[in-house]
């Protein structure tokens, strides 16, 4: 998968970009996957995805992830069905490489991608106590102890 | 350099909340259910404050509509009030946190205040409290229960009233009306909306929309809300014939119309009344050949049409409940009929057996129980006003 050159391809019908990663790694990706990216699809409008683009935001362990992500969903005659069940094996990770996932699809403007990442965080989220999603999101901002007591008094019944 | 540059990318065990910005949370957030929310209040400031917000309430609403989460709906009832889930209820888990009480910190130097129930709107519900001396409306929320005290009003003659509560989507404003009736003889009145409340400035104003003449409401004062409209089942007298018709009042526009004839019925009706179940408004009406029947319609455009949903000549009707007031459909197919002032009972269609809610009744049994569906949202009745939160 890693890096070669593109430029000195003849025109061929698949047209590839190249992405390198924050780590260095670079990934090949067909130009019409990569239109799932809002981000990706102005540089390439620009003609600024002729050389690699590098996306220092995004680590190479990542990425492999995001280009897989991207193929799948660019390919053709995939039933809903089947797609839903790749989607659900995909997103099946720690909950700290979804985050991952998800600042990458924000930054890469990929909006399946950070609606499915969003949507397993959010279901986390739910069954949790503020103590467990605290830890989870690692927040120092709490509120003092007297604060605490305070929210929780408004809003008893959430916490029953 | 190669450590440097991993690190600023992986959240791994970084702060990931604090590297996720405003809207990357608000992404996450919109996602939960209003239970969730009021939890994840708790968490830290931050994440407090944006889901206090306004916008954020108001996306958060979008996405109960657009049905991208599910939405949870309740029963609220007044004397004393309280809020059923209803669909809890109906599974037969009736262990106690079905049914709540509410104690909102309803301010009235009458001790013996009565709360009558407006309207329902978008997970708020707007109250008519009255005591010895004035009467004044409030809005309450019950799920994040935020109690806000209204404006006085003008004086308002006791009688028949003209009520309703909620939404302008063109001005995003919560709007309540009350209007008055003047009685021109054998029966047949004059309505009109006499005054307008807007939430967002925070001011009663005057109007003179015109409800109509001979007309006659079978019901209570209190107008249905459904899209972005108060609806009023009334009788129309016209020269050839009594008949039933659906008036409505949009709150953008804030003018009256004539929106929808009502369907044909064989006796003499004895009651009539306007419901909302799911995104469609019902009409029920019973007749005394022991007959009831329930329709509903999904839009009035062009005429609009009306589907039956049920009618029934035994059942429920052999049940000699006076009025049976449909308030709410469980997702089994049952039906919350409230049968008297004080009484709910939970109808099952199929096998026409029932059996009764376990709901409370006030200390003072001349005042009615009223009842209404709410959905459970964030929206405040404070709007975007942040002093007034905790």
């Amino acid at each position: 998968m890693s890096s070669s050159s593109s430029s000195s391809l003849p025109p061929c019908p698949k047209k590839m970009i190249t992405l390198k990663s924050s780590d260095g790694e670079t990934f090949q990706i067909e130009e019409t996957a990569a239109l799932q990216s809002k981000t990706l699809e102005n540089m390439i409008d620009e003609n600024c995805a002729s050389t690699p683009i590098p996306l220092r935001s995004i680590n190479g362990k990542i990425l492999a992830k995001v280009v897989e992500f991207c193929n799948k969903h660019a390919e053709v005659g995939v039933d809903a069905e089947s797609l839903h069940a790749w989607d659900a094996e995909f997103v099946n990770v720690e909950y700290t490489t979804l985050f991952d996932y998800i600042l990458a699809a924000n930054f890469l403007e990929i909006p399946t991608l950070l609606d499915l990442a969003s949507g397993v965080v959010g279901d986390m989220i739910k069954g949790k106590t503020p103590d467990e999603i605290r830890k989870m999101f690692n927040i120092n901002d709490a509120f003092s102890p007297e604060e605490e007591e305070e929210v929780r008094r408004a809003n008893q019944w959430a916490f029953e | 350099m190669e450590r440097l540059s991993t690190e600023s990318s992986g959240t791994s065990d970084a702060a990931a909340a604090e590297v996720f910005n405003e809207d990357i949370l608000t992404e996450i957030l919109l996602r939960l259910p209003v239970k969730s929310l009021m939890r994840c209040k708790g968490v830290s400031k931050r994440w407090r404050l944006l889901i206090s917000d306004y916008g954020f309430a108001k996306s958060h609403l979008q996405r109960l509509e657009a049905g991208d989460i599910i939405a949870s709906q309740r029963i609220f009832k007044t004397s004393p009030l309280e809020t059923i889930d209803y669909e809890v209820l109906d599974h037969g888990d009736g262990d106690g946190t079905v049914v709540k009480l509410h104690e909102p910190r309803i301010d009235n130097p009458d001790p013996s205040w009565n709360a009558e129930l407006v309207g329902s709107c978008n997970g708020m519900v707007c109250l008519y409290v009255s005591g010895r001396v004035l009467g004044r409306f409030a809005l309450y929320n019950p799920t994040t229960k935020e109690f806000r005290n209204l404006p006085y009003s003008n004086p308002f003659p006791e009688g028949t009233k003209l009520h309703g509560f909620g939404y302008d989507s063109q001005s995003d404003d919560y709007k309540i009306v009350q209007g008055n009736v003047q009685g021109i003889g054998s029966g047949f009145v004059d309505w009109r909306i006499e005054e307008i409340f807007s939430l967002k400035s925070g001011s009663w104003k005057g109007s003179q929309a015109q409800l109509g003449r001979n007309l006659l409401l079978h019901e209570r004062g209190e107008g249905v809300y459904w899209k972005g409209a108060l609806h009023w089942c009334v009788v129309y007298e016209s020269r050839e014939k009594i008949k039933s018709v659906i008036m409505s009042f949009d709150l953008s526009e804030e003018k009256f119309q004539q929106v929808l004839s009502v369907p044909e019925v064989n006796g003499d009706i004895i009651f009539e009344g306007l419901g909302i179940h799911g995104a469609n408004l019902f009409l029920y009406h019973g007749s005394y050949a022991n007959y009831f029947q329930l329709w509903i319609t999904s839009e009035y455009e062009k005429g609009g049409s009306w589907t039956n949903l049920f009618s029934v000549s035994e059942g429920i009707s052999r049940h000699r409940f006076w009025r049976k007031i449909p308030v709410a459909y469980t997702r089994s197919g049952k039906i919350i009929f409230q049968v008297n002032v004080n009484r709910m009972i939970l109808f099952n269609p199929e096998d026409n057996t029932y059996e009764d809610y376990p709901v409370q009744f006030g200390n003072n049994i001349e005042h009615n129980i009223e009842s209404a569906v709410y959905m459970e949202t964030l929206v405040s009745p404070y709007l975007d006003c942040e002093q007034s939160r905790i």
